[in-house]
């Protein structure tokens, strides 16, 4: 069980400077993925957890930049490269598939144009060799007939269908870590289980690590092996799936899990979070979530350390939650 | 209460979208060419019945023609075929005055209510413009009017002023919902009203929508594509797949004893949260395009049961249990 850590991420700040002065949008964003392993980094808008992917991946546009922290692929600091290096990182040891998959594919190139040219930018092979690549990367993801589908335009393909070419291009070059934003939030259930099936099955095949990016709890609960929650820029509880879900330690995480209406006696109110995300230029002092914490106390004007709550479980919180929340059959 | 007349009734609604052959075509295929007209059923002879102060879920995935329903229901479009009753009363044999006073007893709701809003006038005229356009409100009193409204969906009086940009997401929904309720409505079509919202923010709106219910003995038509929120919410759930309605029954029903394939295959993939890590067995296939539907029951590409006949004959909405319907030949034997 000691699968070797893919990608490690310590202490990582990012700011955007601004006209009203820097904003701190990641704050000591600290996390570890191993081989094969799926993390679900879950937050509502605002909080961060896109932000997290694009830091990582040096995807930032001004006047975002990362601030401190390391960020180590495989033992490198990727932040201690210059553009040319990461480029060559990006898309072979670490890829990332987006929420539209429009982002990621040209609407006036066929697939196989595009999927040559990923292999073909960090490989130097012929183009049959890559189009062999290319077929075995769109059969693992569940396209039929691969052959055709590599001369098609990606208009012509569902949306569902789109998503999949988005995944088998990150996939083609075997990278160590992929880091998925909501890639399926705009697809249906019925297509969003199929997507989630094929995931499942090539991290267990390639030991490709996953960072999963939702706001959703209940898709990454029957996914992710952990979870990390954000709240404001920080990660405010973190461990494995199971500690984190049946005993949420941090107010948040457990109001978010008691607001999900499905957590909830049909007709009765639902279990609601007062008040509404703080934006990120006005934080709260000290632990951003205490103006709307039913727990907060004068203690909570400082900023709360990572603490431990049990086994592969930490929270970032001076009053929490020991039992377990109970919701679940 | 049984003798009562339905608030709404929809009886054999279909509505179409696309274009029948133009002259130009028509005079080519008198010289052997083949243009046909081309039609997307949007809805399909579906029959939707809804009582004073019930809540009625409808559920289906993207093109299944969810929102085509909800817009033939609140009346902005003309059916092609089928009649829309309220109270037991064609509209379209009413008196003008009738029909005004029906238009705005039915109110909807849209999943982006910034779609809905003029970025260019403040909230207090937003939600007033209506109500004193027909008359309810006197001009003078709108700022009273207002207040009271906002109140209602809880937003602070001072917010009146705004723009609608300056209202955050779950804000900007409650003001969606006090220009709804600004005609005292009597019915609500909500079409993915918390869709685009935060779990923490649908939480403070769901809540909002069952307590306005309470108080003032609202009827839905709520339409979405969470189960989970439809489960929460209503006492009855539609499921509808390719224009046509699958599956009908109360929530219980539903939810417990599903007896379409479909609404099953719904029912598994509906995302919930668990302990245990999952292996997805999805159903296959994806859903097919409304312009060229499969034929007999549209749903059987996809179906694990599947039978020939499946393929030739479209089954029809037959009870199988008291208020629980399904159209499925499956049900057929034994």
């Amino acid at each position: 069980m000691t699968a070797t850590t893919q990608l490690k991420v310590e202490n990582l700040v990012t700011e955007f400077v601004t006209r009203d002065g820097v904003v701190r949008a990641l704050d000591q964003v600290s996390f570890e993925l191993r081989a094969g392993q799926i993390m679900g980094l879950v937050g509502e808008s605002g909080s961060g957890k896109s932000l997290t992917g694009f830091s990582i991946m040096g995807l930032l546009d001004a006047p975002g930049r990362v601030a401190s922290g390391r960020i180590l692929l495989k033992g490198q600091d990727l932040r201690t490269m210059n553009a040319e290096q990461l480029r060559q990182m990006r898309g072979n040891r670490m890829a990332m598939i987006f929420q539209d998959p429009m982002m990621t594919l040209n609407p006036v190139m066929k697939i196989s144009a595009q999927m040559i040219e990923a292999i073909q930018a960090h490989r130097p092979v012929s183009k049959q060799v890559a189009l062999d690549a290319c077929r075995a990367a769109l059969a693992m993801v569940g396209i039929p007939s691969p052959d055709e589908r590599l001369q098609a335009y990606p208009h012509q393909f569902s949306g569902g269908m789109r998503q999949r070419v988005a995944i088998a291009i990150a996939l083609l070059n075997q990278p160590d870590v992929i880091i998925a934003d909501e890639p399926t939030t705009a697809l249906d259930v019925t297509i969003q289980g199929q997507i989630l099936a094929e995931v499942q099955k090539i991290c267990r095949q390639t030991g490709t690590s996953v960072i999963w990016i939702t706001h959703d709890l209940s898709v990454v609960s029957g996914l992710a092996d952990h979870i990390s929650v954000m709240y404001a820029g920080r990660i405010v509880e973190q461990g494995a799936s199971d500690a984190v879900l049946a005993n949420p330690s941090h107010p948040y995480t457990r109001g978010l899990i008691r607001s999900v209406p499905a957590a909830n006696p049909p007709n009765q109110p639902l279990y609601q979070i007062p008040g509404m995300t703080p934006a990120l230029s006005q934080l709260p002092k000290g632990c951003a979530f205490s103006p709307r914490c039913e727990r907060s106390t004068q203690a909570c004007q400082e900023v709360p350390l990572m603490t431990p709550m049990g086994e592969d479980h930490i929270a970032r919180c001076f009053h929490p939650y020991r039992e377990p929340l109970g919701l679940m059959s | 209460m049984s003798h009562e007349k339905p608030l709404l009734q929809l009886a054999g609604m279909t509505k179409r979208f696309g274009h029948s052959v133009d002259p130009l075509h028509r005079l080519l295929n008198k010289l052997g060419a083949s243009h046909r007209d081309q039609y997307v059923y949007a809805v399909n002879d579906v029959n939707l019945t809804v009582s004073s102060k019930e809540v009625v879920g409808l559920v289906g995935e993207s093109g299944c023609g969810k929102s085509t329903l909800g817009r033939l229901a609140v009346g902005l479009l003309e059916p092609d075929a089928g009649t829309r009753s309220w109270r037991g009363e064609d509209v379209k044999l009413m008196p003008a005055e009738a029909l005004r006073k029906t238009r705005l007893s039915v109110q909807m709701i849209f999943q982006d209510p910034y779609a809905s809003l003029n970025p260019r006038r403040r909230a207090v005229d937003a939600v007033t413009e209506a109500p004193i356009h027909h008359g309810l409100i006197a001009a003078s009193d709108k700022k009273s009017f207002a207040q009271s409204l906002f109140a209602k969906v809880g937003l602070a009086p001072e917010m009146m002023e705004r723009y609608p940009h300056q209202f955050s997401g779950g804000q900007r929904s409650r003001l969606g919902i006090a220009r709804a309720l600004a005609v005292n409505p009597e019915f609500l079509v909500c079409d993915e009203a918390v869709a685009a919202l935060d779990v923490s923010i649908q939480a403070q709106v769901l809540n909002l929508f069952m307590k306005l219910r309470a108080d003032l003995d609202l009827t839905y038509l709520f339409i979405s594509h969470d189960l989970g929120v439809v489960r929460h919410l209503a006492d009855r759930v539609v499921i509808m797949y390719l224009g046509r309605v699958v599956e009908e029954g109360t929530g219980g029903e539903i939810f417990a004893r599903a007896n379409h394939p479909y609404t099953q295959a719904l029912l598994a993939e509906m995302p919930v949260i668990r302990l245990e890590r999952k292996t997805y067995q999805p159903v296959v296939g994806e859903i097919p395009s409304p312009m060229h539907p499969p034929s007999g029951c549209h749903f059987h590409p996809r179906c694990p049961h599947a039978m020939p006949r499946c393929t030739t004959e479209a089954p029809l909405l037959r009870e199988i249990a008291p208020g629980h319907r399904s159209a499925c030949h499956l049900n057929d034997g034994s």
